[in-house]
Order: structure tokens, then sequence, then C-alpha cells
């Protein structure tokens, strides 16, 4: 590890593996997907003007359901994400030149010093 | 020119035919023309026994019929000279129930009775839903033959006719995917299509406004068109004298003692099925008229129809006679068994024809709120959720109202944990 601190824009895409995900992340799309499969059988009934909960199967299966569209579509999602990376590093690793490496700058070097006048 | 080339086209072909060579060959050659098949109405003591269905009748009360079903389950096949749609028609207390109950046992048909409100008031679960009146607007209170007897001029006489009409094309929609699911024959006690003799008089009689009249007239022209006419009306005639003294004879309360059932309003009654009805009707179904003065026997009004020839109507196909049952395509006959199987409750939605110009067939916003809250009993539910800040209103609920039939668990209802069924066509 060098002293000097540098930016390396191929290093800003890169997973460092130093940030937790919270933990409603990984569970959300599939979560929100279960919920309203279970509502949509809900409403229905009542569209029928069942009682709400009336044959418990369909809202288990709805939900089944849901929750595997939510799934697929989180790893629709992150696919789509992982590629947009990808082809940026790409890109920068053809382009060297128009992504040079500069030295990272603390405020304090940028920063005069504060010199207040009355 | 057409002619020519029939004539000489038709040398041609018979150019090859030999002269029967035998007496007997000839003869059987004639057979099938002098021994020609007659498809008449048959009763039970002239068949000698009872009906023998072609195929099994198809369960059209509980099971769908859709155009998957109709690829394999095809329609004219349970069809015989027996399936055929027979109206009673006739004044008030002229016999017609007894009458069509006989011919119906008579022919091995399914009799219809006569629709009365309370297949409207009386639920699934046969509480009587005029029990509410206390509780509900003026607007919203119960109005059935018995009112409509003792008050005829009330404002809601229009909205009865207008119930009355409705239950009667629902009653005749039923018939229809009995007879043609199932191939036997219905007899109905009147119909939708003599409903307006009733509606007119009204009006004649000043029960029943202009407009009223003029929104029944147009929900009719909305809705008839998509029966098929009866194949045979039968009339009972009586002279109003006569009706007046068979009302007298019956002794139903309501119907002595009613200030609507005048002689004029009889007249006109009779006036408007003679005049109208059966003239307009005749022009489609056979018409068969009795007077009914003395009574009758069903037997020889059946041994009448047994002499009808409903196949002599088939020869030219731009005969109106029995129009409405000309399906050329066994498609065309699943088509309309799937119309009326299927797709009732779109038929029965053509009754929503938006006129809000007769105050006495509109009912105000608040009213309805009242009604809806009462009936279906639904406004607890709601107020359930915010039990907190609301008081929850306490009035009498009507016993299975709260949801769809067969799905009430406070009137027995069993399985509702599981229960994912509709009902195709019990539930009227």
């Amino acid at each position: 590890m060098s002293s000097v601190k540098v930016n390396d824009p191929l290093e800003l895409l890169a997973n460092k593996g130093n940030r937790e995900p919270p933990f409603l992340t990984a569970i959300w799309n599939p979560l929100i997907g279960t919920v309203a499969g279970f509502g949509v059988v809900m409403f229905a009934n009542w569209g029928f003007r069942k009682p709400v909960f009336a044959g418990i199967q369909k809202h288990i299966a709805f939900a089944l359901i849901g929750g595997a569209a939510g799934t697929f579509f989180d790893g629709k999602r992150n696919e789509y994400a992982a590629k947009r990376d990808a082809v940026l590093r790409h890109y920068i690793e053809l382009h060297p030149d128009d992504f040079p490496k500069t030295d990272r700058k603390k405020y304090s070097d940028v920063l005069e010093s504060w010199v207040p006048v009355r | 020119m057409t002619a020519v080339f029939r004539v000489s086209l038709a040398r041609l072909v018979s150019r090859g035919a030999t002269a029967p060579a035998t007496l007997l060959q000839a003869q059987t050659a004639v057979l099938p023309t002098v021994f020609m098949q007659k498809c008449n109405i048959s009763g039970k003591t002239m068949r000698g026994g009872p009906r023998v269905p072609k195929a099994a009748p198809y369960p059209y009360k509980t099971k769908k019929y859709g155009l998957i079903n109709s690829l394999f389950d095809k329609t004219s096949k349970r069809f015989d000279e027996n399936s055929k749609v027979i109206c009673v028609e006739g004044p008030i207390a002229a016999g017609k129930t007894k009458f069509a109950q006989e011919l119906a046992a008579e022919l091995d048909m399914l009799y219809y009775p006569a629709v009365d409100l309370d297949l409207y008031y009386i639920n699934p679960y046969g509480f009587d839903m005029r029990k509410l009146d206390p509780e509900l607007p003026p607007s919203c209170r119960s109005y059935d033959i018995r009112d409509f007897c003792k008050n005829p001029n009330h404002e809601q006489a229009a909205l009865f006719q207008m119930r009355m009409y409705m239950l009667r094309y629902s009653q005749y929609i039923d018939a229809l995917q009995h007879i043609l699911s199932t191939g036997q024959g219905v007899v109905l006690e009147r119909s939708p299509y003599s409903d307006f003799v009733f509606m007119e008089a009204m009006f004649r009689h000043g029960y029943i406004s202009r407009g009223a009249r003029s929104v029944y007239n147009e929900v009719r022209e909305n809705t008839i068109g998509e029966l098929l006419k009866p194949h045979l009306v039968i009339y009972l005639d009586l002279p109003v004298e006569i009706v007046q003294r068979q009302i007298r004879t019956r002794n139903v309360e309501y119907e002595a003692k009613s200030k609507a059932f005048t002689v004029d309003y009889l007249r006109d009654m009779d006036m408007l099925y003679k005049q109208h009805y059966l003239k307009e009707i005749s022009s489609h179904a056979e018409l068969l008229i009795y007077d009914w003065s003395s009574g009758g026997e069903a037997e020889v009004v059946v041994e009448d129809i047994e002499r009808l020839d409903f196949q002599q109507h088939e020869v030219d196909p731009h005969n109106k006679k029995m129009l409405d049952w000309r399906f050329t395509l066994e498609d065309e006959w699943c088509e309309a068994r799937i119309k009326y199987c299927h797709q009732k409750p779109t038929l029965m939605n053509y009754f929503n024809v938006p006129r809000f110009d007769v105050p006495e067939l509109v009912r105000s916003a608040d009213d309805g709120k009242v009604w809806r809250d009462v009936w279906l009993n639904v406004s607890g539910e709601i107020f359930v959720i915010f039990a907190f800040s609301y008081p929850i209103e306490t009035f009498f609920q009507a016993p299975g109202m709260k949801y769809r039939p067969g799905y009430n668990a406070d009137v027995g209802d069993s399985g509702l944990l599981t229960k994912t069924k509709i009902g195709i066509n019990e539930a009227s």
C-alpha cells in the first residue's frame, strides 16, 4: 500500500467488500411480491363477496408466485447492474488515457486557511 | 335461362338411371315419400311410455358449458320432437297452473311455475327480506303483488313491474338452459314476451307514469331480442265476467279484495293480450286458443298439440315461423347454448339501460347507502377497522346476506377456508 493515495477509476467500480448492505435489501423484492400475491387474492375475494380468507390454497399459491416473481426480478436487476459495471470497467481499461489516476486530495489541501476579517 | 339449364342438367344426370325392374322395387323406391316420418310432439299416452332421452342430460346447473366444452359435447344430439318451449297464457285465475302442470306431466316436459317477487325477496337461505322494511327508507321498502293489489297507485308500482319482467326474463333463460342442455321440453306459465300486457294495462289505468312506460319499453327492446321465442303458445280464454267470478271463487285474499283488478283493468288486459300479444307472437309460434270458461281437459289439448306439424315450417328457410330455432350448423346450436348456459350474467346486464329521468325508478344516493348497509350488512365490516374511534352500529343483520350464497358461516355454510367454487347456474 503506497503512502500517497490515488483515485483509481477502476477501483471505484470494483466491489471492495467493505460495505454491508442493509438487512432488508436482500429480501425486499421477494417480500413485496409475496405480500402483493396474498393481497390480490384477498381483494378478489372481497370483490366477489366472499370472506377474505376463503380458499386459502389460492392465497398460498399466489403468495408463492409473487415471491418467485420478486426473486426473479431481484436477480434480473443484479444481473443488469453487474453487466453495466463490467461494461464501464472494460471501457476504462480500453481508454486508459481518458481516465488517469489522480492524486487524492484532502480538503485541507484544497481549502485555504480561513482568516476572519472583522 | 336458369330453368333451361336446370332441365338439361337433370336430364344429363338421370340419363344413366335405369327403370325399376320389378314392381316391388318400384314400390320400395316410393316408400319413403309415402310413409314420410312426421316429427310431432307426442304425449305419454300416445307414445305408450315415458320419454327416453337420446343422450344423457348435461349437468348444466353445476358444470360450466363454455367454448372448450362445446368442442366435446354437441347440442342437437339431445333434441327430439318434444324439445319445445310451450307458454301457457291467460287472464288471472284462469286455471293456468293446474293446466300447465298436467300438460307438462303428459308431455314429459319440465314445468316452470309462474314467477313471483318472492324469488327476489326470499334469500337463498329462506329468509324473507321483507322483514327488514322497518329499517329502510320508504323508497327501498318491499312492494310485491299483495301491495300492488292493495295500493296500485304507489310510486313503486313501476319498479314492481320492471322486477316482474326481469324475473320472467331470468326464468326464460333458465328454461332455455334446460332445453338446450337436456333436450327435454319446457312448459312456462306466462313469459317475458307477454309481460308488457300488464305494464300497458297498468299504464292505461294510471298506476305507472308515461316515463316509466318508456323506460320499460326501452329495457324490453334492449333485452327481448336475445331470447328464442316459444314454439307454441296456448291461450286460455275467459270472458271478463267469468275472470271476476274465478277471482272470487279462488278467494286469494289480496286478489279478491284488490283495488287494481277492476272490470276495466281486466277488459284492458284481455284486449291487450288478444290484440297485441297473440297477434305478435303468432307470427313466430303456433297458437292454440281455448275457451276455458268452465275449465277443460289437458288431454284434449294434448291431442290437438299432437296434430300440430312443426316440421312443415322448415321447408321454406324464409318462413318466419320457428325462425329463432332454425340453426343450420351444429356450431350455432352450441353457440346459443353457451350464450344461455354460460353468459346469463351478460344477458342480465342488458337491463342496465341508463335512464335517469324517471324519479320513481331512480333511488337517491342516501337511500341507496342505507339500503346497502341494511340489506347486505356491509358497513359493519368497515367500522370494525375503526372500532376504537367510531361506535359500531348495532342493527339487525339478515342471515346469509353478508357474503355471496354458499359463503355464509352464520347460516351453516362450511368448509369456507378451502372453498373456491362460485356456482354456475344454481343461484337464481
